[in-house]
């Protein structure tokens, strides 16, 4: 209930959902790079899976040859033939 | 441009393995170290880190159980610990590259182009008088005022051009073809043709001048062939003035060209024994380095020497110069020549001498010569008698004008 209160005054007041939800952002470019910001860490990682976790959600990315070219605070960047972006 | 900071600043290739490797790089990331490279291989992790986070992250590794082992080190810091001993090598590169840009900053060679007349030397001495040699700053060379100063010296000279081509000063000069106009000074510009030996005229045929001798005379050396002074005559016969010029005739005269050789049967040649030694030096001013200090113990020996001016891609000039002196060892051997090598050896001088005077457009009409032999020597005695082309001039004496008694109108 809270949560669906927060979402609609967000959309309301056009408000960005990564700050008022926590939501992950998730910037593909073809399917060789994903670009991750917003999230709380990475549980399990492979070459042919990342689980990662962010506020409300698990992501998981399949693929082949999976790299991640940069881990930060603020952003990650995977690298790697991507097949599937799953929700969880 | 990423890369180049990170190897500026350093970092480290680990790999991790261990309990919990994924809970180790969110410690990471939460403390602030920034992680890439980040590939799994097998059940490890490999992954690049800054230098100074590699520091930080035991306290990580140990709450995670995790073993962190360096690979690989990258970048400047690594670089010149590694080399730490080695600073003076490092400091050199950037006091040569200081050295050779001062360097550039002085002429230290010079190239004179299309002077044939003005020969190189009496260029370099002109420069000399005006304070420019090797070793002079390029930027005290005024280069309009050269130009002019050059002009003005060499008179012959109708055009000049001076650049300068990395630390060469290069001079273009274009010389007068016209022959010099004769400055009227006041004295006698006259010249006489004359003998310039002892001889027979054979064929004399006179443009300007007086002619004082005729063909088929004999003349002694240094006599007056064609006077350079034409005296100028009035109405009555009587010489008002004279009008000097330069005497111009085709003169040919005979005489005999004396010609003598003497060779000693015995002598002493160079036999080489194929030993030699080679020494190579740098040279800057009159300060040597030389490389091999071995002393030459041959009791005799021939030094051949080469040197050349050390110069960056052929247009830069330094002032250095390397060389290298081969000592050659050789024996002389006492040795006699036989009579026909001795005759060959004379031949060949006579061959030679004839061959010089035809180069000089001496027509030869009689060879008298003939070998004497001795037990000391052999030699060669005669003369030729040629034929050959007087040109030669001297200056005419002024001539006084004869007294004139005033006569009857």
């Amino acid at each position: 209930m809270k949560k669906k209160n927060k979402e609609s005054i967000s959309d309301k007041l056009k408000l960005p959902k990564d700050i008022t939800m926590g939501s992950c952002i998730l910037t593909a470019v073809g399917d060789t790079e994903i670009w991750i910001e917003n999230y709380r860490g990475i549980i399990e990682y492979t070459d042919e899976m990342i689980h990662i976790q962010g506020k409300n959600t698990h992501i998981i990315i399949e693929g082949k040859r999976l790299v991640i070219d940069y881990y930060s605070n603020e952003d990650m960047k995977i690298l790697g033939c991507i097949r599937t972006i799953r929700y969880q | 441009m990423l890369n180049f900071i990170r190897l500026l600043q350093g970092y480290v290739c680990i790999r991790i393995n261990g309990y919990s490797p994924e809970r180790f790089l969110n410690l990471c990331r939460i403390n602030g170290i920034l992680l890439w490279d980040i590939i799994p291989c097998n059940h490890d992790y490999v992954l690049k880190m800054n230098r100074k986070d590699f520091k930080k992250i035991k306290p990580f590794a140990k709450k995670t159980g995790v073993k962190a082992v360096i690979t690989k080190k990258c970048g400047l810091p690594f670089f010149m610990h590694k080399n730490r001993k080695r600073k003076l090598f490092f400091f050199g590169i950037p006091f040569c590259i200081a050295f050779l840009y001062i360097l550039t900053g002085f002429v230290w060679s010079f190239e004179f182009v299309g002077n044939s007349q003005i020969t190189d030397d009496m260029i370099r001495c002109f420069l000399k008088d005006e304070q420019i040699k090797t070793g002079t700053e390029i930027k005290k060379i005024k280069i309009e005022e050269l130009e002019r100063e050059i002009r003005e010296n060499f008179d012959c000279i109708t055009w000049t051009s001076v650049k300068i081509k990395g630390t060469c000063l290069v001079i273009e000069i274009k010389e007068n073809d016209l022959p010099e106009i004769e400055k009227a000074t006041g004295k006698s510009n006259g010249m006489n043709i004359t003998a310039i030996s002892d001889g027979t005229i054979v064929n004399m045929i006179t443009r300007r001048g007086i002619p004082q001798k005729k063909q088929g005379e004999t003349v002694k050396k240094g006599e007056v062939l064609v006077e350079g002074c034409v005296p100028i005559f009035d109405n009555d016969g009587n010489i008002i003035s004279f009008d000097y010029c330069e005497a111009d005739a085709d003169i040919y005269l005979q005489m005999y060209y004396p010609i003598h050789k003497s060779i000693s049967r015995y002598y002493q040649y160079k036999n080489y024994t194929g030993r030699s030694v080679k020494k190579r030096y740098l040279k800057a001013g009159n300060h040597y380095l030389a490389f091999n200090i071995k002393k030459i113990t041959y009791p005799k020996y021939d030094i051949i020497e080469e040197e050349k001016q050390i110069s960056i891609l052929g247009k830069l000039e330094l002032p250095f110069w390397a060389g290298k002196k081969t000592y050659r060892e050789y024996v002389e051997i006492d040795a006699m020549y036989s009579d026909d090598a001795a005759i060959s050896l004379l031949k060949e001088f006579l061959n030679n001498s004839i061959e010089e005077l035809n180069e000089k457009g001496v027509q030869i009409i009689e060879n008298n010569v003939k070998i004497d032999k001795n037990s000391e020597s052999i030699e060669l005695n005669g003369n030729f008698l040629i034929r050959i082309r007087n040109e030669q001039k001297q200056p005419t004496q002024q001539k006084e004008l004869p007294h004139r008694e005033d006569g009857d109108s």
